[in-house]
């Protein structure tokens, strides 16, 4: 749940990234990262294995300022994609509030996708959290411009199919290397997790 | 909330998305209000030439800030600001740690700009030229900091992280605290586990 408190008149909203192992989650927040450096305070924290690989989790913590009377905080997180961290995928889900899924386009990626998408609607269900009951979810298809290079990727339709049949949820085609997309997604899904908390903002 | 409420809402939220992240389609800025001074950044300059304290840097820092709105039209002074503001932060963050240079580049990159903002004549080669170098002078002491940082992460380490200020974070804590759980929960499951298997063993050494 977001953190509200009511005296300080603040709400804290929990993002995070999550998708397959090598699918971009990490490539997204290090490009925010850059966007918005020279207008927060913060750091970007990675916790690293030395193959790249998110050991534990990226953190990216950033104040969007006053809304509607609000001080709305904003904290993105990443997961490792790795299926032997789920005790840490699980830890790091507790208490979010909103969710981006970056879904490799890559065709050999296809059932990886997949099982992701299943494990993240089991580590919602073990805080109870329906990911198919309204769950704010953004879906991201990354990596789209592999295609330039000759690699097969999945088509938007397969997709779509594969990821967001059952839980239509907004999409972004994205390249997070260039970072296109990337801030279309992240804006979504602050406004739908903003959205979703709305009563909170009486 | 009804819906107005909150059209509005999403509305305002939108808006300072947009503006946080630098929309794709921005209102026009607002228009520069001529006056400015750059006295005062001059003395914060000056008197952390004399004393470093974290007052002073954040003065600098203010006061770049108070400047920058002023050359948003003219990218190559604007630049300069945003070095002095970057090498502030920088110094105010890591107090005695910094790298030694860093105050040298404070007053050059200092005086580059007040020479940009007090000659407006001077054409645009020119300022380039002075701004090429200070930029250079930059990367050089960002390399070396960043270098510095490296070795001391050691290997799997990111080397820009504050950790201390981070440890303040109130969610950053309270994930530190459910690891720590998790991983005393482990522990005891395992001490458990030991303490079954050596029963089993003694049991079985007794048999
Ligand atoms: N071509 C291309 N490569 C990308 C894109 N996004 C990420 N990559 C590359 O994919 C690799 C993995 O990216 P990461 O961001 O580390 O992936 P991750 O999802 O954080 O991976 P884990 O931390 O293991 O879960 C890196 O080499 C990235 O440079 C993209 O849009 N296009
Ligand atoms: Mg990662």
């Amino acid at each position: 749940m977001a953190v509200i408190n009511i005296r300080k008149k603040e709400v804290q909203v929990k993002i995070v990234y999550v998708g397959p192992g090598r699918g971009g989650k990490t490539t997204n927040l290090e490009y925010l990262f850059g966007a918005v450096r020279h207008r927060i305070q913060s750091d970007m924290v990675s916790i690293k294995t030395h193959g790249d690989r998110t050991l534990f989790f990226d953190f990216l913590p950033f104040d969007l300022g006053q809304i509607q009377g609000y001080m709305v905080k904003t904290q993105l997180y990443t997961v490792p994609g790795q299926v032997k961290y789920n005790a840490t995928r699980k830890l790091v889900l507790k208490g979010v509030d909103g969710v981006v899924f970056v879904a490799d386009s890559m065709e050999v990626m296809r059932d990886k996708n997949i099982a992701s998408l299943e494990n993240l609607k089991e580590n919602l269900a073990f805080y109870d959290l329906d990911l198919y009951n309204k769950f704010p979810i953004v879906m991201q298809y990354n990596k789209r411009d592999l295609a330039e290079q000759g690699v097969p990727i999945l088509t938007i339709e397969t997709l779509e199919q594969d990821l967001n049949s059952k839980l239509k949820a907004p999409y972004f085609e994205a390249s997070a290397l260039s970072g296109h997309n990337v801030i279309a997604t992240v804006k979504k899904a602050i406004t739908m997790t903003v959205v979703s908390l709305q009563d909170h903002f009486t | 909330m009804d819906k107005s409420a909150k059209s509005k809402m999403v509305n305002d939220l939108e808006n300072r998305l947009d503006d946080f992240f630098g929309g794709e389609a921005k209102a026009p800025a607002a228009p520069p209000t001529a006056q400015y001074s750059i006295e005062k950044l001059k003395s914060a300059v000056l008197s952390i030439d004399w004393e470093i304290t974290d007052q002073c840097l954040t003065e600098l820092i203010t006061e770049t800030e108070a400047l920058l709105p002023h050359f948003e039209e003219d990218p190559i002074t604007h630049a300069l600001l945003r070095m002095l503001r970057a090498l502030a932060r920088y110094i105010r963050k890591r107090k005695a740690q910094s790298h030694q240079d860093a105050i040298k580049r404070v007053m050059s990159v200092f005086t580059s700009f007040e020479t940009l903002a007090n000659d407006k004549q001077m054409d645009e080669q020119q300022k380039k030229k002075i701004v090429a170098r200070e930029i250079q002078a930059f990367k050089k002491l960002k390399e070396q900091v960043e270098g510095q940082g490296a070795a001391a992460a050691g290997r799997g380490g990111k080397p820009t992280t504050d950790l201390s200020a981070l440890l303040e974070h109130q969610q950053f804590k309270q994930v530190m605290n459910a690891v720590e759980e998790r991983i005393n929960a482990e522990v005891k499951a395992l001490k458990v586990q030991v303490q079954t298997l050596q029963k089993e063993l003694d049991s079985l050494r007794k048999a």
